[in-house]
């Protein structure tokens, strides 16, 4: 029971600090208070459904440059995907608990946040944290930034306590843009991710088949779990991934508003140390229907490259000589997602401060192609979200 | 290689940035304060969620204010 409380605590306190924070902000009279409810459900058509309600708040003081921020969710997942009737398991329901909080002050041209991050589930425990350093030029024309983060996870096996079982995996993030007004209705970014990746993020509960050079042959992208089992041979390893990874995306983005809509395309190159490359399109463009609504149309292209030790069917000769690196996980491998989707926000408040209530909702559909994957070929996936933001 | 391709692809994208920008006032700044201009991503937590999990790839929030002007 102790141990219950303990972890669930620190959701508590960013709730409260939520709804403490606009009755604050209004109590103070110079500040501005924000606090929104959102609700999201995924589905998708492997059987994965995953519901997740969201509460967040934030003061901040427009004079002055400071602000505050918090954020808390809960995601349910429900699955039953053919990976998991693969090994005869049953439909699982997990839930995880997520929290975030944030503070920056930027009283000039100069500008520092930091924020902090963790999530709970019983097999996977992670905390966050970083900074942000901002600086404008040029009479904020132009602004730089670079900013640094740091994560640590715990992964664990349900069931069992993280001290019996347990892995650490650290990541350092690494950040750095420059953001340039180029007319009064055009702006552009441009930021380099950098992550370095360290521990063994293999999944434990993810076994991996294994099949002689003649057999493998004979499995083909989407063979059925019943194949999969009829050609396997009986030793079945669990996923091994390399215990390092460094990750590089280079990113731009530009928004153009010449008159009552906004166009908005962001570019994101991505390679890494396992070999992966990748390009991501997204493009939205928010147009206003009068003062009160924007409606958008939002259109997303994802394309990624296999890891170098990605096989659709890994090879033994039967003598124990199992693949150093070996891996199951689909968004490994060679993908190629089409995602479409429309948005709206509707300013609800009184005339004049329209903005004080805002309803927001978004549903988008993705559609994945995966070409060497076992069990899968394709995936649909359908997301909607509706969000409701008071200002005070 | 990698990392050469990738800081000739940064530079070319600084330097077209760079280049062609003109002296925009803060009174000229209307249509860049509406919350459409964000320089951050308008992309929603729930929406990034299942981004993450559904592209191999990571990282892309870039930029950490700049726009209207305002602090």
């Amino acid at each position: 029971m102790q141990l219950t409380l303990r972890r669930v605590a620190p959701a508590f306190s960013v709730v409260a600090a939520c709804l403490v924070c606009p009755a604050v902000a209004r109590a103070e009279g110079n500040l501005t208070g924000r606090a929104s409810a959102e609700t999201s459900v995924f589905q998708d058509s492997n059987a994965t459904t995953v519901f997740t309600p969201t509460i967040a708040g934030g003061v901040e003081s427009p004079t002055s440059g400071w602000g505050v921020n918090g954020r808390y969710l809960v995601d349910v997942v429900s699955a039953a995907s053919p990976d998991i009737v693969s090994t005869a398991s049953r439909r699982w329901m997990e839930v995880r608990h997520a929290g975030n909080i944030g503070a920056r002050y930027k009283p000039g041209n100069t500008g520092f946040a930091i924020n902090g991050a963790t999530s709970y589930t019983p097999d996977y425990l992670s905390f966050s944290g970083g900074g942000t350093f901002t600086q404008d030029l040029d009479e904020k024309n132009l602004t730089l930034s670079a900013s640094y983060g740091l994560g640590y996870d715990r992964i664990g096996k349900t069931g069992t306590s993280f001290s019996v079982f347990s892995r650490d995996f650290v990541y350092h993030l690494m950040n750095v843009g420059v953001t340039r007004i180029v007319n009064p209705s055009l702006l552009v970014s441009v930021g380099l991710d950098f992550q370095v990746e360290r521990g063994d993020q293999s999944k434990p509960y993810r076994f991996i088949p294994l099949f002689t050079a003649a057999d493998a042959s004979k499995i083909g992208a989407g063979a059925s779990p019943d194949q999969v089992a009829n050609l396997r041979q009986q030793e079945k390893p669990l996923e091994q991934l390399p215990l390092a990874r460094e990750r590089y995306a280079l990113t731009g983005r530009l928004a153009y508003r010449p008159g009552k809509a906004t166009l908005r395309l962001d570019e994101r190159l991505y390679a890494d140390t396992w070999s992966m490359k990748s390009t991501t399109t997204d493009f939205r463009y928010l147009m206003d229907l009068g003062d009160r609504i924007t409606v958008w149309p939002h259109v997303r292209f994802h394309y990624q490259s296999a890891v170098s030790f990605w096989q659709l069917a890994y090879v033994t000769t039967g003598n124990g000589d199992i693949p150093k690196l070996r891996t199951g996980d689909r968004e490994l491998g060679q993908l190629v997602n089409l995602g479409t989707g429309l948005g709206m926000r509707w300013a609800l408040g009184a005339r004049g401060k329209q903005d004080a209530w805002v309803l927001s909702a978004t549903v988008d559909g993705v559609y994945t192609k995966f070409f060497e994957a076992l069990y899968v070929t394709q995936r649909l996936s359908v997301l909607g979200v509706v969000n409701l933001e008071a200002t005070f | 290689m990698m990392h050469r391709s990738l800081s000739f692809g940064l530079a070319l994208l600084l330097l077209a940035v760079v280049s062609g920008c003109s002296h925009v006032h803060a009174y000229e700044r209307g249509k860049l304060a509406h919350p459409s201009m964000a320089p951050a991503s308008l992309v929603g937590p729930g929406e990034e969620h299942m981004y993450s999990v559904h592209e191999g790839a990571t990282g892309g929030d870039t930029a950490g204010g700049g726009g209207c002007g305002c602090n």
